[in-house]
């Protein structure tokens, strides 16, 4: 049986940083749906920025 | 004989040789079904793309946008993001844990901290599940080709099973890697060449920034169509992909090294998000050139694209329409060889390349018969795929985050997230007007955790 406690590669830190992470990048791409009332591009650019600095920040970290 | 057909035939030739070229040495199921575990991060990284990016994109999204607006363009990027949150974190531990233990099917990580039983009852909800989306993807191609070449809607289902069925029987994941990397490249360029020619042929002495702001309430979320629920309830089941679709879980075990892997999860990435700012783009210009008086009226959102490959230049029209065709069929593949190698492996026991060639044979038999015969239920089980997979979710965290839950937990949780996803959607019911897809999702974890208080 597999033991999820042996797994080396898994700690609470790096699991509470990735779900800080998550939420960060969530209430993001929430934005929106409160924030931008504009009948333009706005919406669109905005959703594209985020997702590609995510993107950017995914390719230069450390993983 | 029209030029689609020319286009085509060269295609069928080109991938055909290809999957001949993987061929050899396709001894064990490792090299069968992930190739080794020797692909290249660029390779890796088309064949994760073509995969997930079905005929969906340039038909289905292109519509979504004409119809609902810049809320196709987020529920698709709250896809991505999803995607590259988990991949990020979960990838290099899925990729080296797989590498430790031989795994080969998504169903053997779970067997190993399930049991057996578990994974087989994975691999039949997983069939349920893909098989009518298969068969919907396969209608989708008929129903073009039948539009834009000479080729009949029955010819073209038998073609598309033929091909899919093929590749995969002789190639493998390598020929099926190989053949969707060129794909990939293809679907990417063709949707540019799209844009482009729309944008031409719309914008030519016009301002799109200015003539988009007609569209009025579907450039802002929430609005009549993206309400907060509906959204949630698309989201929610897609924003897991990565982790509870079993064609592209495998595809983490496939990388060479650990910076193949990195490559494969950002190249995807960048690939993922062009892609589906284009294709939402000439929905948006489409509509605005609608409202224009440019571009006809469409009721049906199905048809946008159609319509659009109906007044291109027939070359660009084929060659547009062969990209679909090839998205089409770069996801089917894999989604077949991925369940041969789960109903030969977790269901059947088998460790022969034999026994899963036969049942990519039987598979796509199935699911061409599924296409033709058309049942009314066919659709809604093919929307119900993404949600019916979210049931695998709290095992699969579970292996890595729950020291609780062995096969008790692992068969109670499928069966009851399989079965809130088909009642509630066939009942067309949503309980304290919760969507399905967050039932499932919330009954899944709940009697994951509630059964594993059963288990030793």
């Amino acid at each position: 049986m597999y033991k999820t406690e042996n797994y080396k590669n898994i700690s609470s830190n790096t699991c509470s940083m990735k779900l800080l992470e998550g939420v960060i990048i969530i209430a993001a791409m929430l934005v929106p749906f409160w924030a931008i009332k504009s009948h333009d591009m706005t919406t669109y650019l905005y959703w594209t920025a985020v997702t590609a600095a995510y993107l950017l920040y995914i390719a230069i970290k450390r993983w | 004989m029209n030029v689609f057909l020319y286009t085509f035939a060269g295609y069928v030739v080109l991938g055909t040789a290809i999957a001949l070229m993987a061929m050899k040495g396709l001894r064990t199921q490792e090299e069968y079904y992930i190739a080794g575990r020797k692909v290249s991060g660029v390779v890796s990284a088309l064949t994760y793309a073509a995969t997930t990016y079905s005929a969906f994109m340039m038909v289905g999204l292109v519509g979504l946008s004409y119809a609902s607006g810049v809320g196709a363009l987020g529920f698709e990027l709250f896809y991505l993001v999803g995607t590259l949150l988990l991949l990020s974190y979960y990838a290099p531990k899925v990729w080296e844990i797989a590498r430790e233990r031989g795994y080969i099917t998504p169903g053997d990580m779970i067997a190993e901290r399930y049991g057996r039983v578990v994974a087989a009852l994975m691999c039949v909800v997983a069939t349920l599940a893909l098989v009518p989306y298969l068969s919907v993807q396969l209608i989708g191609v008929g129903l073009i080709l039948d539009k834009t070449s000479a080729m009949s809607f029955s010819y073209g289902i038998a073609v598309s099973a033929i091909l899919i069925a093929l590749w995969a029987f002789l190639g493998g994941l390598r020929g099926v890697a190989w053949t969707d990397a060129i794909q990939g490249v293809f679907m990417l360029l063709m949707a540019i060449a799209a844009i482009y020619w729309v944008h031409c042929n719309g914008f030519a002495d016009k301002d799109f920034f200015a003539e988009v702001t007609r569209l009025g309430e579907l450039l802002v979320v929430p609005n009549s169509i993206w309400t907060p629920v509906r959204f949630v309830s698309l989201t929610l089941p897609w924003f897991f992909f990565a982790l509870t679709n079993p064609q592209v879980f495998q595809r983490l075990y496939i990388p060479k090294d650990r910076a193949s892997l990195r490559r494969m999860v950002i190249l995807f990435g960048f690939f993922g998000l062009v892609y589906t700012v284009i294709v939402t783009l000439i929905g948006l210009e489409l509509r605005t050139m609608t409202d224009m008086g440019t571009f006809p009226r469409v009721e049906d959102r199905d048809a946008v694209t159609p319509t659009l490959l109906g007044l291109m230049p027939p070359l660009l029209g084929a060659a547009i329409s062969l990209s679909i065709f090839a998205a089409a069929i770069t996801t089917a593949n894999s989604i077949v060889l991925t369940l041969s190698s789960m109903l030969s492996r977790d269901l059947f026991g088998s460790e022969r390349v034999g026994i899963g060639r036969v049942i990519i044979v039987l598979l796509t038999l199935a699911i061409a018969l599924f296409a033709y015969s058309r049942p009314n239920y066919i659709v809604e089980l093919s929307v119900l795929s993404s949600t019916i997979l979210l049931a695998q979710l709290p095992l699969i965290l579970g292996v890595f985050h729950f020291k609780g839950g062995a096969k008790i937990a692992g068969i109670s949780t499928l069966l009851a997230g399989f079965t809130t996803a088909v009642v509630l959607s066939f009942a067309k019911i949503s309980p304290l007007g919760i969507p399905a897809s967050v039932w499932t999702f919330l009954v899944s974890f709940v009697v994951f955790f509630a059964a594993s208080r059963f288990d030793r």
